[in-house]
């Protein structure tokens, strides 16, 4: 297999930045909680590009194996996301996260 | 190789009985038999003794770090006040029902975060370093949302959830960084490429970089500027033993993940050449101290109070943190920076879980006391728990006699003998400013009259966990030397480098060979070549490694012959790394440079 140059590997970096830059600001600008939940899996997503893109340009596993368990830890958070959405739903009839700052100061 | 596998299970011993009582504990919770159900906090109590005990038996000391062993014995012992705080989280739950919605899953959660707090010193890998610090969160996120009924906690279990998350894809984008720049996640392959890279002026930016988003995204384990400000929503909102966990288990596992992480770039404070990241830190440090506290006069609730002096004690530990490592392994306290945060962890933990256990007896069951107007003339009622409190509080002001006075005084030791007086003073400002509204709740303990006369009698578990913690704050204050060898010891893995280093010089070249035993490198290597003309030499520089070791050979061509003068010039070529300075072998090396220049 050829070994991968430093442009190539700059445009993969880039395309995982521009994922985590994106998930940040989505991050930011939406109300609905489930969006903002896949803003944050946006952004790890810009990191497993990053991590496999590096592990192709050093020929070496770590990056891969990284995104095994990132993808793993992943799933947690979503499962529990899904799982926290829903006992807040039940409460109050919405999903927008602005009926939720009660606490102030 | 499957006996090298057992033994190096060993050292996670105590993990793995933490995780196993977990598991246990999760399914007596579910039991049908109420009696079976009211046992998990027994077994857990059990389970976190008998991790205790195992991580002193010297089999599996053996098979772990200094730092290793101090973090495992620290996280046994405040989990088991924590747990003792958290005695009737399970029937807190749901007052109206006690029997029927009784929950003793509650404690298979605090199991699994304390197994991850107690794996974080053991890491030896990027992969492991962020896995143990999701074990640490995830099952904070749950027992937030779920601690108690009221709104406030679910809205303090989104809020924290959200921003948690955020914060392990910063940090996880700054560990992809480190990956890209190194070629490797294993700590020793990446000590080396810091080490090997250090000689340069300016760290290449992805390095930076990503130092800095991993710093970034610790910062909101630790509760650090700039993301700390989820704190009083999160503490507030939170059942108090929650609060209690929170402000223990993801401090310790943030601070201890930093520390590493600046061993991987080998400290270089002082004569290293980029400032980037002491200077960040240091005005981390300034920032978290002076915003902590000042938010913290503001507040009239009690919970909301704390979670800004849990902000204010963090740039306490950071700026401990800038101070740096020990020169030399086994020397005093005075320039070690690193002992200084381990012992203030240890004192901030015993003092901050005194003081939430005495909060949560005088809440009662009903988790109502949460304004400071609430536990006004409390001492009449409950002198002895007032009394703990107090010592406590004390010990969080800096007063002399208590853990809280020798931890604060490392901590400026440290930072003045690095010449880091800034940051000295602003330790000692900030203590001052604290003092103003740690003595607001002593008053309103001691001397207002009694706002609410009746409170609610509960079990005496929280009772016991405050004077255990109230002992052992004056106990450690007055007599530290047994803490303090341990912590000593756990200080000085990061101090000493165990590597070797070896210089030959041979007319027109110069080599220097560093070999670093521990770890594992991976298979390859990597040579780079740096032209230096201005200083008439080429430096080639070679790692390689194997499963147990790792080499690092600078070669310096140089366009003349050495000469005597050279020789010298030579050995100060070797990277200015304080990891590399404190070396025994470093040091004679430059020594015999200098007697051959004589």
């Amino acid at each position: 297999m050829p070994v991968m140059s430093q442009a190539v590997l700059f445009e993969y970096l880039s395309l995982g930045a521009v994922l985590f830059v994106l998930g940040l600001i989505g991050f930011v600008a939406r109300r609905n909680m489930i969006l903002i939940f896949l803003s944050t899996e946006i952004m790890f997503q810009g990191v497993a590009v990053n991590l496999i893109a590096f592990g192709r340009y050093w020929m070496n596993m770590d990056g891969q194996s990284f995104v095994i368990f990132l993808l793993t830890i992943a799933a947690a958070e979503a499962s529990l996301a899904l799982g926290l959405v829903i006992l807040l739903f039940r409460r109050r009839e919405t999903l927008n996260v602005d009926v939720w700052s009660e606490m102030q100061g | 190789m499957a006996e090298d596998v057992n033994t190096s299970l060993l050292g996670l011993l105590p993990e793995i009985i933490l995780l196993c009582t977990a598991a246990v504990v999760l399914l007596m919770g579910l039991a049908r038999r109420d009696v079976l159900r009211r046992l998990t906090q027994w077994t857990a109590v059990i389970g976190v003794i008998v991790a205790f005990v195992a991580a002193y038996s010297n089999d599996v000391q053996s098979h772990t770090t200094a730092l290793g062993t101090f973090l495992t014995l620290l996280t046994c012992g405040i989990g088991l006040l924590l747990l003792f705080s958290a005695w009737e989280m399970p029937f807190a739950m749901d007052p109206a029902h006690t029997d029927r919605h009784y929950r003793g899953e509650f404690f298979a959660m605090l199991l699994c975060s304390l197994a991850g707090v107690s794996m974080m010193a053991k890491v030896n890998n990027l992969i492991w370093l962020f896995l143990a610090l999701e074990l640490v969160s995830i099952p904070t996120y749950i027992v937030v949302a779920t601690g108690r009924g009221q709104s406030e906690a679910q809205e303090a279990g989104i809020k924290y959830f959200f921003l948690g998350a955020l914060s392990a894809a910063i940090y996880l984008f700054g560990f992809s960084y480190l990956y890209g720049f190194s070629g490797s996640t294993q700590f020793s392959a990446i000590t080396a490429v810091f080490q090997s890279d250090i000689s340069r002026h300016q760290l290449p930016w992805m390095a930076i970089l990503g130092l800095l988003l991993v710093l970034l995204g610790i910062s909101y384990k630790i509760a650090a500027v700039p993301l700390h400000f989820y704190a009083a929503d999160v503490y507030q909102g939170a059942a108090t033993p929650v609060t209690a966990f929170l402000s223990f288990a993801p401090k310790a596992a943030g601070f201890v993940a930093i520390i590493l992480l600046l061993g991987l770039t080998g400290w270089h404070f002082s004569s290293g050449p980029d400032v980037t990241i002491p200077a960040l830190l240091t005005v981390m440090a300034v920032l978290t101290m002076t915003i902590g506290n000042v938010l913290a006069l503001l507040q009239r609730n009690i919970k909301r109070m704390f979670a800004y002096s849990s902000i204010a004690h963090s740039g306490y530990i950071l700026a401990a943190l800038v101070a740096g490592p020990a020169l030399v392994a086994g020397g005093g306290w005075a320039h070690d920076g690193v002992a200084a945060a381990l012992f203030y962890l240890a004192a901030y933990s015993l003092m901050t879980v005194g003081a939430f256990a005495a909060l949560i007896y005088m809440q009662g069951k009903a988790d109502g006391a949460e304004d400071i107007d609430d536990i006004a003339g409390i001492s009449s009622e409950h002198p002895m728990t007032a009394a703990c409190m107090a010592i406590c509080l004390l010990s969080l002001i800096g007063m002399p006699g208590t853990i809280g006075f020798l931890g604060k005084l490392f901590i400026v030791q440290a930072d003045l003998s690095t010449g880091h007086w800034i940051l000295a003073v602003f330790v000692v400002v900030n203590a001052a400013i604290a003092a103003a509204y740690y003595l607001r709740i002593i008053a309103a303990m001691y001397v207002r009259e009694p706002w609410t006369p009746s409170h609610v009698r509960t079990t005496l578990a929280p009772r016991f966990a405050a004077a255990l913690c109230a002992a052992m704050v004056i106990g450690f204050g007055l007599a530290p030397s047994r803490l303090l060898s341990d912590i000593r010891h756990a200080a000085d893995y990061m101090a000493g480098s165990s590597g070797t280093v070896r210089l030959t010089v041979f007319k027109g070249r110069a080599k220097i060979t560093s070999h670093f035993p521990t770890g594992s490198f991976g298979r390859g290597r990597r040579s780079s070549l740096l032209t230096d003309p201005l200083a008439g030499y080429a430096r080639r520089s070679r790692l390689a490694g194997d499963q147990n070791s790792c080499v690092v050979k600078h070669e310096f061509i140089f366009a003349r012959p050495l000469k005597k003068d050279t020789a010298w010039s030579t050995a100060r070529l070797l990277p200015p790394s304080p990891v590399l300075e404190r070396n025994p072998a470093v040091v004679a090396l430059r020594m015999s440079a200098r007697l051959i220049v004589r």
